[in-house]
């Protein structure tokens, strides 16, 4: 009896390893491996040119004051997103993200067709701390100061 | 091992679950004070509003679960260093609280991003590799679950404990290193003081519950340890025909 | 923001569920620890005597 106890343990470990590995493996490459940049700049997205051409892909940046055109009847959405050295256009259906407004945060999933980034799924970036760069800078720059702003904002 | 190991008789054990039940009282009614007086206290974000409050269960479970794995981490070392049974049992108690944080502060934060971001979940750096780390706890506690020779036990889960801890800097981190949809960690300086002040009392009293936790599921199974040695005393004894 | 309530309220709710529920768990795993030490002690001297 004890055997068929041991045996049937030792299945159900087999099974719940299993299911683990195979859960921790899907996260690390189903999951993280493509999204270790979450998102790109419009700058970044602009530079890739065809590369991104009807692609699934994330653009972040901030909502560019005064561009938000909202059709509450078509639920029609349309808006720049700029990180302060370019901008895209962005059209979007459905009502955004209550926190949706002029200068917030912003990353859409959808595709980058004709000039216009049609987006599926719009997602509001919440930090105080997300800025745009100053003309010239790169996006990269821009992540840069941002850390050391962070930074010399924890130490003052 | 099993011979000649802990000996705890029950009565001393008994006294002490009184106290224990009497501490987890006046521990849960701190947490249930400082909610309280933080709530109170905290004006509406101009962003979020009220949902800025979500931060003081939110993140006092993030730091804390970090705190119960440095906890397996350290127990996990001394016994593979010295080979103690109890440092086995502390690292798995420590092991289960943090993986109870840590799903409650995967769950906080869906419960948060959803009407902040708008969605409830995505595969950023952050999320993925805090549900990462959740599942390598999960498989730890599966792991003790299934394995009975407790020296194989000990062993497998202090490999698994220390890969487990070496993700957390992980976590901590991958906001900075990787660009995510989650903000980096606040500071005083970008946090209004009323925020600060509460998100630490907060902090410190979900800190209060998973020590306690931690220390009373410690003692809980040193008692399992020492009644499993006894059984296995009768067995041999039996086998050896001590009883004839 | 009357909207956001039932997510505050969630957070909150499910912050005291999964403490208390966890707290009721480790009394219960207290209570069965005791009773197998109990169990086995009497095991042991009566197997002795």
């Amino acid at each position: 009896m004890s055997g068929n106890v041991e045996g049937r343990k030792r299945a159900t470990l087999v099974v719940a390893v299993v299911i683990v590995l195979g859960a921790f493996g899907y996260l690390l490459y189903g999951g993280l491996d493509k999204n270790v940049v979450f998102f790109l700049t419009p700058q970044e997205l602009l530079a890739k040119g065809t590369q991104v051409e009807d692609v699934p892909v994330r653009l972040g940046g901030m909502v560019a004051p005064g561009s938000v055109k909202w059709d509450a009847d078509k639920l029609d959405l349309r808006f720049v997103l700029m990180d302060g050295v370019k901008t895209v256009e962005v059209h979007s259906k459905g009502a955004p993200p209550q926190m949706f407004r002029d200068n917030m945060g912003v990353v859409c999933e959808g595709r980058f067709r004709n000039g216009i980034f049609e987006s599926t799924n719009l997602m509001i970036k919440h930090s105080e701390e997300y800025r745009a760069p100053k003309p010239g800078q790169t996006p990269q720059e821009m992540y840069k100061e941002m850390f050391k702003t962070l930074k010399q904002d924890a130490s003052s | 091992m099993g011979v000649g190991t802990v000996e705890l008789s029950v009565a001393p054990a008994r006294a002490r679950r009184s106290t224990g039940m009497l501490i987890g009282l006046g521990v849960f009614l701190l947490l249930a004070a400082t909610q309280a007086y933080s709530i109170s206290i905290s004006t509406p974000d101009r962003d979020m509003g009220h949902l800025q409050k979500i931060m003081y269960v939110h993140v006092p479970a993030a730091w804390n679960m970090m705190i119960a794995y440095f906890i397996v981490a350290i127990a996990s070392l001394r016994y593979l260093w010295k080979g103690r049974e109890k440092d086995d049992l502390l690292a798995a108690a420590a092991a289960e609280t943090g993986a109870l944080m840590t799903g409650l502060t995967l769950a906080l934060g869906m419960i948060w991003g959803k009407p902040t971001w708008g969605i409830w979940w995505t595969w950023d750096a952050r999320l993925t590799s805090t549900a990462v780390l959740f599942f390598i706890y999960v498989g730890y506690l599966i792991l003790r679950a299934f394995v009975d020779d407790p020296d194989r036990r000990a062993q497998w889960s202090a490999a698994v404990g220390l890969l487990g801890a070496l993700n957390v800097p992980i976590v901590y981190m991958s906001v900075r290193w990787w660009r995510t949809l989650h903000q980096v960690q606040s500071s005083p300086s970008t946090l209004d003081p009323n925020y600060t002040l509460s998100l630490r009392i907060n902090a410190i009293a979900v800190m209060i519950v998973v020590l306690f936790f931690i220390r009373h599921r410690y003692q809980t199974m040193q008692l399992e340890a020492a009644a499993d040695a006894m059984h296995e005393r009768i067995a041999l004894g039996d086998r050896g025909g001590i009883n004839a | 923001m009357p909207d956001n309530m039932p997510f505050i309220i969630g957070a909150f709710a499910l912050t005291w569920v999964v403490l208390l529920g966890y707290l009721v768990h480790l009394y219960r795993a207290r209570r069965d620890a005791e009773r197998r030490l109990q169990q086995a002690t009497d095991d042991l001297s009566g197997g002795i005597k």
